[in-house]
């Protein structure tokens, strides 16, 4: 369980659960392997419920799955002992794709920051003189105008 | 450092996975808080991977 600085941790998180199933001892393996401490979050799920919700009834253990942004899960695997170099690519090319679809309300020019630049785009969409994006929908009421311009505003300023 | 406006569609909550369970984990940052993908998407970690294993 470490990422090696393969994947963008800060836009990732890392949890494992685990069914709270072999004691203590098996619980300190899993988290000291080869006397290295796991940093990562781990939490138990004795009843399985987690399990059945994010694989299904029954589902073998040692899977992964991805959420996106809208916690809807978008990957899924099974993998091995340890994972072999195609599956290891191909849960990083999924991290990177949901991280690519990111969408930051507010954020009009895709730069993952709200700053000026975005109110600037916003007020140009209130005034007529682009065209809709409703990422700038601020007050989520179907339209573009200057309380979408004051609340995105004051975001940033209160971000700073 | 700035914060950043998260908006979850609606129609997402429908299918929405999530879960909020204790860190036992005496070496994770968040040892002994109530975790799961919601709570580090509010730090701005909008990507989940969570890894379902038996303890052995």
């Amino acid at each position: 369980m470490s990422n090696n600085n393969e994947w963008d941790t800060a836009n990732t998180s890392f949890i494992g659960v685990g069914a709270d199933a072999g004691g203590d001892g098996a619980l300190e393996g899993m988290l000291n392997p080869d006397g290295i401490d796991v940093t990562v979050p781990w939490v138990q799920d004795p009843e399985k419920e987690v399990w059945d919700e994010f694989l299904g009834p029954g589902a073998p253990r040692r899977q992964i799955v991805l959420l996106d942004q809208n916690l809807e899960k978008r990957f899924q695997q099974q993998y091995g002992g340890a994972m072999n170099n195609q599956e290891k690519a191909d849960l990083l090319a999924a991290i990177q794709d949901l991280i690519n679809e990111i969408v930051v309300l507010g954020d009009m020019n895709e730069d993952m920051i709200l700053n000026v630049l975005d109110i600037i785009i916003v007020v140009n969409m209130a005034l007529g003189n682009v065209d809709i994006d409703l990422n700038g929908d601020m007050n989520n009421d179907g339209g573009i105008n200057i309380l979408d311009v004051v609340i995105l505003a004051n975001i940033i300023l209160t971000d700073e | 450092m700035k914060k950043i406006l998260f908006s979850i569609l609606s129609i997402g909550l429908i299918f929405c996975l999530d879960y909020s369970l204790e860190d036992v984990n005496p070496n994770s940052d968040t040892f002994g808080l109530n975790v799961g993908p919601s709570y580090f998407q509010s730090q701005g970690k909008l990507i989940s991977i969570s890894t379902f294993n038996n303890e052995n």
